[in-house]
């Protein structure tokens, strides 16, 4: 650029503030930089923020270059402004000023109310998290004690199983070659039924612990939902009828296919029926329900006992947690239930039956059956 | 009342942090319910207004709003949370930015015994997706402030039905006043938070 051509542009009465510096000095300038700070002949240097020299400095010696700075700009506030950096001859260098303005302060504002609602959110999250986790501390401990009562609970259920088997074998033993074919058959049905338990028990205890370990895979396809129901029914009629329990099936189902693993529906319906017979009373009915839309079926057993405390209504569903006062049970059936019953995509829930008793509401999706398992 | 509305709406007004929350306090003493809608909510409106007659700036009525937002945030550590209540998400939908009265609902809706979560604004749908099959709500609320996100509400409102069909879903906001929750799609519309928190009461398992 040549010098004269450099002065008109200066002369020019372009809005835009332009100065020429040499060794940090302002050797000239247009009256839009003047106006801004003042009279040439001045160092540059006071008018920017300390950082700032360093960032000129670097644009100057590395010209054509632009940067961002603070300056002080008729006044002690400092302002963010642009500036553009040109060689020109024998060390001299132009500086043109643009105001990073309006557009630059909106942006920063849009952001900072964006950041400000972020806070309020995270304060929020926060918060609820952190009773979440006192929640799950007190839980862990109440299951800590669980764990230990169900440990006694079911090495004093094994125990008795075995000592049936103990006292059944002493009685064959003992009997030596005398013993009747009715002695020996009834000595024989205590055996099979004290096994029969155990085996029941150490069923319940690996389901829970193989749905925990999410090992449990689902051999789903369309499955009677009727058929299942009636099977497992026809299984605890025994049980039922020795308590004087009915139980009685409301069939109102449309279309009873359901994709589904049928031995584990048959064991969630199972489960659902052992609680309920457990909480029945001589001359009580258990009524299981069965009624269907397009998407899902729905099952609902429904018992005449004492229910369920609206506290306890989330929790039965967890381990080793049992309704008050019932002995008999390891807090399991209903926590394997609802594993089973979400790998299938399903809900489970549990309510008031009316006038008394609990509810027990599983959907389960027509075709929704997941076959791997829980993550 | 009104004289803590006036008095709220001064202090946001002038960006009086300190003063702001004394009043707030007061509020919150008679309940969450009164100080969000009886005196937060409406010294915003009255904000709004301030900008509609050429009475303040958008800058004004912008530091008032992120004032109140942060004089509510305080609040949180000494809410008590209902974390084993029933679950519920409350969002905006995507693109949406109008939060602060989603996140008042969702408040209300907690302070109701809900364990709520709050999921804000500008969420990516496929983010929501995933995050409500992984909690598995009772129900999903959506709040949409602009009539031209609703398209967008019609969208999350049909992948929700397919990712999670028996989760219950909401709509509130200002948006939907004039649309009927079926035509979109939801279970239900909220007019207003105290309506939700009445309406969705019926679903509390």
């Amino acid at each position: 650029m040549t010098r004269k051509l450099l002065e008109q542009l200066l002369d020019s009465h372009v809005s835009i503030p332009m100065l020429v510096v040499r060794d940090g000095v302002i050797v000239s300038q247009n009256a839009a930089a003047q106006a801004l700070h003042g009279e040439a002949g001045r160092p540059i240097g006071p008018l920017l923020d300390a950082r700032s020299r360093d960032k000129l400095a670097h644009a100057i010696a590395t010209a054509p270059a632009s940067c961002e700075v603070q300056a002080r700009l008729g006044g002690d506030d400092l302002v963010t402004v642009r500036i553009a950096v040109v060689a020109l001859e024998a060390g001299e260098h132009l500086l043109l000023v643009a105001s990073v303005g309006a557009e630059y302060s909106e942006r920063m504002a849009t952001q900072l109310l964006a950041a400000n609602d972020q806070l309020a959110n995270l304060t929020r999250e926060l918060s609820r998290r952190s009773a979440e986790l006192d929640a799950a501390r007190s839980r862990f401990e109440s299951l800590a004690d669980l764990r230990e009562h169900f440990i006694s609970m079911l090495a004093h259920d094994v125990r008795g199983a075995l000592q049936g088997i103990v006292l059944s074998a002493q009685v064959l033993e003992d009997s030596n070659v005398n013993v009747s074919p009715e002695q020996l058959r009834s000595a024989a049905g205590r055996i099979r039924r004290s096994g029969a338990r155990i085996a029941s028990l150490t069923d319940k205890v690996l389901d829970a612990a193989r749905s925990e370990a999410g090992a449990i895979v689902l051999d789903a396809h369309p499955t009677s939902l009727r058929g299942v129901t009636a099977e497992t029914v026809d299984t605890y009629a025994p049980i039922a009828a020795r308590a004087e329990v009915g139980i009685e099936v409301v069939d109102r189902l449309d279309n009873e296919i359901v994709t589904a693993d049928p031995v584990r529906l048959g064991q969630v319906i199972g489960n659902l029926l052992e609680n309920a017979l457990r909480y029945s009373r001589a001359g009580d009915v258990v009524t299981v329900e069965l009624t269907d839309a397009p998407e899902y079926l729905r099952i609902v057993v429904r018992d005449q006992g004492p229910g369920i405390a609206a506290d306890l209504r989330q929790r039965v569903f967890e381990r080793f947690v049992r309704g008050a006062g019932r002995p008999g049970s390891l807090g399991l059936g209903l926590y394997v239930a609802r594993q089973l019953v979400e790998l299938h995509g399903g809900h489970i829930h549990v309510e008031d039956a009316v006038p008394r008793g609990a509810k027990f509401v599983i959907e389960l999706p027509r075709s929704r059956g997941r076959t791997e398992p829980l993550a | 009342m009104s004289r803590l509305i006036d008095r709220f709406r001064t202090a946001i007004l002038s960006g009086d942090f300190p003063a702001a929350l004394a009043v707030a306090r007061e509020a919150r003493e008679l309940g969450l319910p009164v100080l969000y809608e009886q005196v937060a909510a409406p010294a915003l409106v009255q904000v709004g207004e301030l900008w509609q007659q050429g009475r303040i700036s958008v800058a004004d009525e912008h530091i008032a709003s992120a004032l109140t937002q942060s004089v509510l945030a305080s609040f949180y550590p000494s809410f008590v949370w209902a974390v084993t209540g029933p679950k519920g998400i409350v969002a905006c939908v995507p693109g949406e930015r109008h939060e602060l009265g989603a996140r008042m609902a969702a408040d209300l809706i907690a302070n109701d015994g809900w364990n709520l979560i709050y999921v804000g604004s500008d969420v990516p749908l496929e983010a929501l997706l995933t995050r409500v099959v992984h909690e598995d709500p009772v129900f999903v609320g959506l709040s949409v402030g602009m009539p031209e996100r609703l398209p967008a509400v019609r969208e999350a409102i049909a992948r929700l039905r397919v990712a999670a069909p028996h989760c219950k879903l909401v709509i509130g906001g200002r948006a939907v006043a004039t649309e009927g929750a079926l035509a979109l799609g939801a279970d239900l519309t909220a007019s207003s938070a105290s309506g939700a928190v009445e309406a969705i009461r019926r679903w509390k398992r």
